[in-house]
């Protein structure tokens, strides 16, 4: 208690404060940008970060993640485009309300349900971190290996595409994790004779490329960053407090949408993309209308808007425990976190402990900051965005990722490997291969590798050091989970397939 | 007859290609160092079988470079690529005004038409801006910025 105390009057300060408001400010307007995404936000924001001592960093990273996430409704309610993915079910009812007018009122009830999602996810994180970590202490390297192969199968059945296609971007990843000098045995690998690589892919240098450079080339094939706008000047009075008064009085969608949020965070490389429409649909099947959703029903948008939210601090508890990213953007933290000599585990509630609750904490500061960032700038930062021409605006985050990736190491290098990384990305995605396999697998090759070979290590005993692997319980269910996830695309689609025969032969 | 590359076919060719090139570059080095690796092509080069298995058996066929004019995002790579190189060489403010207005010119053509006056007031735009995010990395984060022949 005395710490929770400690930690949060440290963050009380007016200059934590102020990045708080700025980095929420900040994130909104680049979640409400349609194309550009949460992960890009922190991507493109990240460098502002590097001089900053570390609980300042997280704090105003965290602010921003919770902005882009808010942000992407904005442009979801007045032009239909999502700002980003988490904010797709938002659109179905958000503008549809837009257009009758109620574009304000959309507005209210996608801030408030967002405050509200914010501030569960860091009630969610604050309770189920501590005993997950506790937990970690139980893994050996095999279980970590088999916590890295479950994060890899989940990403790749979950993300876009193909499970093959995800489980192959996951493995180039790995592979390219391996370039520079071994964790165990200490010689280098694939460094084509560049001592540069020596060193290794710069994690935020890659997760910079592959994140942020296959937008921009796909925003100047498009030729565009946003779509045409409709009108709000035709509003509707309402009243900020009778909105909120309407959305407390759904307390039952709000909790089964926080729930749900939550649930689908947990889950590696899952987060506010799938956890959105999952809630929306949800909020459909127990609404006593369903038949109205799609029109402008307040229901869906505060199911879609609280459960995205939740994934924000949510996606963190196998972060912080695992050192396994929830979401994409959470890949972009664990980097922060790594550039500042700390390890995801039992330590960072313990030794690090006024760390790690000053930025839970912050980010559930961040969820209420929306409410007045989104209602007193929320008209002027939409009207900045969509007077941004994209002519003007892919050259400036091409200039803040080659600053970003420079300021790391002060390395030309490392621009040069951002740049070349992000269109092997963008090629890759033409077929199929989505960056974020790629990215996550980069991260979780460490992980399996130091894993895999202290395994093999303590098993030399054994006629099949291998073996090691399989030895523990904990390995046991591990491996049934990794099972299970590879294989739940095709049992998926298989009992799509059986459910469909049935329905066509009762029909026939 | 479908239209659409074949990508799964593509990507398995690809992982394969990939896998391939990763284990030639391997060097004799200590087991501890090179089984994870190893192990990891090997893995790649199943799951890229398995890819172009599926190729055959249930094509997914998708338009490659399909919607827009990936002329642009060509580009925009090699503009890219040049402003990196030329920061070095020429300074990183000069350089960098030089790219960020080419690509401003290049891309606004896509939508409409430039004029002299118009490239010359956005030229002005980019050198405040350019000029800010130069101050504020050198200046307030104590960023080194590659200085070159001029700035």
């Amino acid at each position: 208690m005395e710490l929770f105390q400690e930690t949060f009057l440290q963050l009380l300060h007016p200059y934590i404060i102020i990045l708080i408001f700025s980095g929420v400010t900040a994130g909104l307007f680049v979640g409400a940008m349609p194309g550009l995404t949460a992960t890009m936000a922190l991507a493109v924001l990240l460098p502002f970060t590097f001089t900053m001592p570390p609980l300042e960093g997280l704090v105003a990273l965290g602010a921003v993640y919770m902005g882009a996430i808010y942000g992407g409704s904005f442009a979801a309610i007045l032009v239909n485009t999502p700002g980003t993915p988490s904010s797709i079910a938002t659109a179905f009812e958000g503008y549809p309300m837009a257009k009758e007018g109620r574009a304000i009122e959309a507005i209210y009830v996608a801030t408030i349900s967002s405050a509200i999602g914010g501030i569960a996810g860091v009630l969610f994180l604050l309770l189920l971190s501590p005993p997950l970590a506790r937990l970690s202490i139980k893994f050996g390297p095999a279980e970590f290996f088999w916590v890295a192969m479950l994060g890899l199968t989940l990403i790749a059945s979950l993300s876009e595409g193909s499970l093959l296609k995800g489980l192959l971007g996951g493995s180039l990843g790995m592979i390219l994790g391996t370039i520079g000098v071994a964790p165990i045995g200490g010689e280098t690998r694939f460094t084509f004779g560049l001592p540069v690589l020596q060193g290794g892919v710069e994690m935020i240098v890659a997760l910079i490329g592959l994140f942020v450079l296959p937008e921009l080339y796909n925003m100047a094939t498009q030729g565009k960053a946003a779509l045409q706008e409709v009108s709000i000047s035709s509003e509707r009075g309402v009243s900020f407090f009778s909105v909120l008064k309407r959305v407390l009085s759904m307390p039952g969608n709000l909790i089964r949408s926080c729930i749900i949020g939550e649930i689908v965070a947990i889950i590696p490389g899952a987060g506010g993309n799938i956890a959105n429409l999952v809630a929306y649909n949800e909020a459909k099947r127990t609404s006593r209308h369903p038949e109205k959703f799609g029109t402008g029903v307040i229901e869906g948008l505060v199911a879609s808007e609280s459960s995205n939210n939740v994934t924000v601090a949510g996606s963190m508890v196998p972060l912080l425990t695992l050192g396994i990213p929830g979401a994409p953007p959470d890949a972009v933290i664990l980097g922060v976190l790594l550039l500042h000599g700390l390890r995801p585990g039992i330590e960072l509630f313990t030794t690090s402990g006024k760390l790690t609750y000053g930025f839970i904490i912050s980010m559930g500061l961040a969820a209420i900051a929306m409410v007045p960032v989104g209602l007193m700038g929320g008209r002027l930062i939409y009207r900045v965005i969509f007077k941004t021409p994209y002519y003007f605006l892919v050259p400036t985050i091409s200039l803040a990722t080659i600053l970003g990736s420079f300021a790391l190491r002060n390395s030309i290098t490392d621009v040069l490997i951002m740049i070349i990384l992000g269109t092997i990305g963008y090629l890759l995605k033409q077929v199929g291969i989505a960056p974020a396999p790629i990215v996550l697998g980069l991260i979780l090759g460490s992980i399996a590798e130091i894993g895999f070979v202290q395994s093999l290590l303590r098993g030399t005993a054994y006629p099949y050091p291998i073996l090691k692997l399989f030895e523990n319980p904990l390995s046991h269910i591990l491996i049934a989970m990794t099972l299970f996830s590879g294989a739940w695309p095709y049992i998926s689609a298989l009992y799509k397939r059986l459910k469909g025969r049935i329905k066509s032969k009762e029909e026939s | 007859m479908t239209k659409g590359t074949n990508t799964n076919l593509i990507a398995g060719l690809i992982g394969l290609a990939l896998s391939a090139g990763f284990w030639f570059s391997l060097e004799e080095i200590s087991r501890m160092s090179i089984i994870f690796p190893k192990a990891m092509i090997i893995i790649m080069a199943f799951i890229s079988v398995c890819q172009i298995i599926s190729g055959f058996i249930s094509p997914e066929r998708v338009r490659l470079f399909g919607e827009g004019d990936h002329l642009r995002a060509f580009v925009t790579g090699i503009t890219l690529f040049a402003w990196v190189i030329a920061v070095s060489w020429v300074g990183f403010y000069v350089s960098s005004v030089i790219a960020f207005s080419f690509l401003v010119y290049y891309l606004a053509l896509a939508r409409r038409s430039v004029t002299l006056a118009q490239l010359a007031s956005w030229v002005v735009i980019i050198a405040v801006e350019v000029g800010v995010f130069y101050l504020i990395f050198s200046r307030l984060l104590y960023v080194p910025l590659p200085k070159g022949w001029l700035i």
